[in-house]
């Protein structure tokens, strides 16, 4: 019966059932969805005053629809012009589902020395973070630094001035990714 | 704009919004506050 239907709806001209001797013509058209990539390149230096015992924080965030996957990145801080004491750090997290971030990278130095993350070398790695140069390379050559385009997926990457000067210097940010359109 | 993308003088849950940078496609939103995201619940 079910067979009946179908080559009714489909206006064959018998009601014979599919089969060998009685094929149904398909053709199928369309074609395949290109794979949309690119390479992003980020560089940007960020020149606002950040006080002692303050921090700061920048967000990133991909093109909407898409995914970044993050193949090389530089985060550079210089030192704390007319600093006697204390430290000054970088941190890199990334949201959660419950809303708080969780840190994947932790890095200070004293007042006068920069602080700086590369895929070649880190500063002093602190907390409960990747705690040496060879794991923070090991987790982003494993396409573990991924980013998205909103409040929920975005990277961030913060500074704490915990010295007793302001900095004054400009912090360097950069990175090259991978970006991937998807859907759902 | 992307997830109601903020603007400098905004003041979010981490701080005030000082920078709003538009790079190749990809938004780099600067904060300052006094607490680091992480540390927010």
């Amino acid at each position: 019966m079910a067979d009946i239907m179908l080559g009714q709806l489909l206006h064959r001209p018998t009601i014979d059932p599919i089969s060998g001797d009685s094929p149904l013509p398909v053709q199928l058209s369309g074609s395949l969805a290109p794979q949309r990539k690119r390479i992003v390149h980020v560089s940007t230096q960020l020149s606002t005053q950040i006080d002692s015992g303050t921090f700061e924080s920048t967000y990133l965030r991909c093109a909407e629809g898409a995914i970044a996957t993050v193949k090389l990145i530089y985060v550079f801080v210089p030192a704390v012009t007319g600093a006697t004491s204390g430290t000054h750090m970088i941190s890199i997290a990334t949201p959660t589902p419950v809303g708080t971030c969780n840190t994947i990278l932790e890095i200070s130095s004293a007042y006068d020395k920069t602080v700086n993350a590369s895929l070649w070398s880190i500063s002093t790695p602190t907390g409960a973070s990747i705690q040496s140069a060879e794991q923070w390379f090991a987790y982003i050559s494993d396409n573990n630094l991924i980013f998205g385009p909103t409040s929920a997926d975005q990277l961030a990457i913060s500074y704490r001035n915990n010295t007793d000067a302001p900095q004054t210097g400009n912090r360097e940010v950069f990175y090259k990714a991978v970006e991937e359109a998807v859907t759902w | 704009m992307v997830d109601g993308l903020p603007q400098v003088g905004d003041v979010l849950p981490e701080g005030m919004v000082v920078d709003v940078q538009v790079i190749n496609g990809h938004t780099l939103i600067t904060v300052q506050g006094d607490a680091p995201p992480e540390d927010l619940q």
